[in-house]
């Protein structure tokens, strides 16, 4: 005789409690903490692309590197084109290629650091990947956030991504220079900016013509 | 948005622990999702079956729920719930963290940022 047995085993339920975005939250500080040993200051540059990210570290770079050692770590998909701008700078470079991925995340930051010599630094730029998106929900450790805008990206950039504006320091809207032929006005985005954030500092450039470059160096904390 | 990122990080941590528990197959996985962050429940349970497929977890029923956006004022102590709405933008649907009692957008966010992998079932089955 045969005996059929119900086809069940033991059934646990576990508890995990794992939060993904709270792991990067804690990476993220342990960064900050690793930074502030070495009295470095990190600044994480958000913005979409062509926005003009490397441009505006390149020209702060170049403006503060008398005074202060800077590095950069330059995030991208795939290629090295920013990392080799920078470099003919004469900065410091670190490139993180994400692969596939749409943001830099603390852990890349972590590795990246590992990599410079943080004794020998002051200054530490952090060039996220162009997106206005997925940045905002992955903090990097950065002291300041800055996020860079421009005129020829229209009138709804700002309106369309509020959620970066939240978690961000100082707002540049960069290529004003070009405001008038966009028939983009910069007091307008200015205006959208601090209604989803008063509490961050808005200014204008233009890389093109390196206005408003001091005043983001004084935003972020340094002098030129 | 980086819904394909967070679901292999998911996924590699269910197949992980039910491995280690000595699972034959996960049962069950429940997740909670804030409503204030780039993630689509949609699009999650989509890679998620995905990523589970030839897996011990390929059969597993994927329960997501979603954790409401919740501020409370700075300045004026009223909390409050917000909705992902059309409200602000027809194009964008999380909501400005702006107090609605008050106005001001000096707020705090108590709740709406999770992205949780609160827990699974899985069936242990004696061998032979």
């Amino acid at each position: 005789m045969k005996i059929v047995k119900p086809d069940e085993g033991e059934i646990l339920d576990i508890e995990l409690e794992k939060d993904f975005l709270e792991k990067n939250r804690k990476l993220a500080a342990e960064n900050r903490k690793a930074l502030d040993q070495f009295g470095i200051t990190a600044i994480d540059v958000m913005g979409s692309i062509g926005s003009g990210k490397t441009s505006l570290i390149g020209l702060l770079a170049s403006l503060l590197k008398k005074r202060y050692r800077i590095a950069v770590v330059a995030g991208d998909l795939t290629t090295t084109i920013d990392a080799e701008r920078i470099t003919r700078l004469g900065i410091e470079v670190v490139q993180v290629n994400t692969g596939k991925e749409c943001h830099l995340d603390a852990n890349l930051i972590k590795k990246a650091l590992s990599s410079l010599p943080l004794k020998d630094l002051d200054l530490v730029f952090i060039e996220n990947v162009g997106n206005l998106i997925c940045p905002a929900e992955f903090p990097l450790g950065a002291h300041k956030r800055v996020v860079i805008v421009s005129v020829t990206e229209g009138p709804w950039m700002v309106k369309k991504h509020p959620y970066i504006f939240h978690s961000a320091n100082v707002a540049v809207i960069n290529k004003i220079d070009l405001a008038e032929i966009m028939g983009v006005d910069p007091s307008r985005l200015v205006d959208d900016i601090k209604s989803i954030n008063s509490s961050v500092k808005t200014i204008l450039t233009s890389c093109r013509e390196e206005k408003g470059l001091k005043e983001v160096a004084q935003a972020i904390g340094f002098q030129v | 948005m980086h819904d394909l990122y967070i679901s292999r990080l998911i996924a590699q941590e269910v197949i992980k622990r039910a491995k280690r528990e000595g699972a034959s197959r996960v049962l069950e996985v429940r997740i909670k999702i804030g409503n204030f962050t780039h993630l689509n429940p949609e699009q999650l349970d989509f890679w998620l079956k995905e990523f589970f497929r030839n897996t011990l977890a390929q059969e597993a029923k994927i329960l997501i729920k979603k954790v409401p956006t919740i501020i409370l004022c700075r300045k004026c102590g009223y909390k409050s719930k917000l909705e992902n709405a059309d409200v602000y933008f027809p194009y964008f649907s999380l909501p400005f963290l702006q107090c609605p009692h008050c106005g001001s957008n000096n707020t705090e966010l108590v709740s709406g940022k999770e992205c949780l992998l609160e827990r699974i079932k899985i069936e242990k089955r004696d061998k032979g």
